[in-house]
């Protein structure tokens, strides 16, 4: 069986948790619970004829006090990479956590999950912010982990990409 | 740097082997597993069996081996247990060692901090929005009905609270074109401003009034210092930014310090800061009663006040500071 292995990125409290727990568990909290370190989480999934074994890296938030350690990110195939629909700062974090990852992962697959898109009404992070990035040949999905909207299509179709399907 | 002394030494080995249970897999350049040793016991790993792959018994290493260059580092990884341990890989060629060091004490106190940390910056963000879109707390009743629910896990803290009453002048004339915001939003971002630059945050809003905290988010001194200087600067501030073709309105402050009870609730999908606790109401009080141009504040307040007390004249049973 193939092994891959996925980082989350992002700012802190965008929701990195919750989309891996949706994923894994089909669960999600209302409960602000902030990631330590990291935590990986295992799930299969089947692409076109091949299994694969995702390992799902779970790592903190970046916040004004804390940089994320590249160092998790050694080894990975793939980053999702996570910002919050409401906090249109989050947007900006995960472009430069993007530029940070780059330097250790190389030019592997990435996608953008615009999360928390229920919050229709708080929505910071409208088309035309996120115009430049497709320009650059950004992969972007809005999703929310609290309604699973492109959950299980942010993890599919980036595995996809990675394994060359 | 002189050379650190061998006895030096043996003693960091001796504290690290105590205190942080190392444990070591050494490894082929395959990943294959040669041996190990140290405190394994501690960190409950699947069994441990030569030739297996490493990555089976710590997903953390999977795909790490063969290593070659610096050593890696990875800080509190979480094992299943809810043990965090930080992962180190280092050596390289045939012999790669795997060495876990226990960081789980570390951790927790990291934990506390940053949910902590986390929680005021999202709150911090909430409240620059409310601001920028003059929100006026619509969602109070909703709020109540949520408030047992934050009890329980609430917490006590040791707080001063601000209370700012301002009335603007009437319009008497043509407003300035350029004026981008209306006179109650600028009034309302100027105070926001200065409270903020105070390490204070804003817990509501109001056509005439709005109500901040001290000693919520992390401060340099103590809360009632902050709130009486976050008082005269807003009192100057309001006034400023709600002055209308010369004219000026009024404004008035009150501080009153003591325990309140603070908890997040859910308001429909965002977290909202809550608190309760007498010095609000007697904050609002103290803000009701002063004269304009007066911060009015409470002997709890003004005896911890040090020098951002000078000034403050007894006046019933509050002291008053006139900034006229
Ligand atoms: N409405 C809504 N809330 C969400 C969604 N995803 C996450 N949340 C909420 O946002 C908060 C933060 O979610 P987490 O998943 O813990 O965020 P995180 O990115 O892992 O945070 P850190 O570990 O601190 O970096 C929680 O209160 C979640 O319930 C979503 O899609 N919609
Ligand atoms: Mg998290």
């Amino acid at each position: 069986m193939l092994q891959k292995k996925i980082c989350m990125l992002g700012a802190f409290a965008v929701g990195k948790t919750s989309l891996v727990s949706r994923y894994v568990t089909s669960m999600f909290s209302e409960k602000y619970l902030s990631t330590v370190g990291v935590k990986i989480d295992k799930k299969t999934l089947v692409v076109g004829d091949e299994t694969v074994m995702l390992m799902l890296w779970d790592i903190y938030g970046e916040d004004s006090m804390q940089k994320v350690q590249m160092s998790y990110l050694k080894g990975a195939s793939g980053y999702l990479l996570v910002a919050d629909a409401t906090r249109r700062e989050t947007l900006d974090k995960a472009a430069s956590l993007h530029e940070r990852a780059r330097e250790v992962t190389g030019d592997v697959p990435f996608l953008l999950v615009v999360n928390k898109s229920d919050l229709v009404a708080q929505c910071e992070i409208d088309d035309a912010a996120l115009q430049p990035l497709l320009n650059q040949g950004w992969s972007v999905l809005r999703g929310s982990a609290k309604t699973g909207l492109g959950v299980e299509e942010a993890f599919s179709s980036l595995t996809q990409r990675m394994v060359g399907g | 740097m002189a050379e650190t002394p061998r006895i030096v030494l043996d003693y960091l080995a001796a504290l690290v082997l105590e205190t942080r249970s190392p444990a070591y897999i050494r490894v082929d350049g395959l990943g294959g597993i040669l041996g190990w040793g140290g405190d394994t016991p501690a960190y409950r790993l699947p069994s441990l069996a030569e030739g297996e792959p490493v990555g089976l018994v710590l997903s953390a290493v999977d795909g790490l081996i063969p290593h070659t260059g610096e050593p890696i580092r990875l800080p509190a990884v979480e094992l299943n247990s809810g043990q965090f341990v930080d992962v180190h890989v280092f050596g390289g060629d045939d012999h790669t060692w795997v060495l876990l060091t226990d960081a789980t004490l570390e951790t927790m106190q990291q934990a506390m901090l940053q949910q902590r940390l986390n929680e005021v910056n999202l709150i911090r963000g909430w409240h620059a929005r409310a601001a920028d879109d003059q929100i006026t707390r619509s969602e109070a009743g909703e709020l109540i009905s949520e408030l047992p629910a934050f009890t329980e896990e609430g917490e006590r803290l040791e707080v001063s609270v601000l209370q700012l009453y301002f009335a603007l002048p009437q319009h008497s004339g043509p407003v300035l074109a350029t004026d981008d915001l209306d006179p109650l939003g600028r009034v309302l971002r100027a105070a926001t401003e200065v409270i903020t630059h105070e390490s204070g945050y804003v817990t509501s809003m109001a056509q005439d009034s709005l109500v901040a905290m001290f000693g919520v988010l992390p401060t340099g001194s103590s809360p009632q210092i902050h709130a009486i200087r976050a008082a005269r600067d807003a009192v100057a501030a309001v006034r400023e930014a709600g002055s209308i073709g010369g004219e000026n309105g009024s404004v008035a402050a009150g501080i009153s310090s003591g325990f309140v009870s603070v908890g997040l609730v859910n308001v429909a999908g965002s977290r909202v800061f809550v608190a309760v606790g007498p010095s609000l109401e007697a904050a609002g009080n103290l803000a009701r009663s002063a004269d304009s141009g007066t911060v009015l504040v409470d002997v709890a307040t003004l005896k911890v006040a040090g020098d951002a007390g000078a000034g403050f004249k007894s006046s019933g049973e509050a002291y008053a500071l006139d900034l006229n």
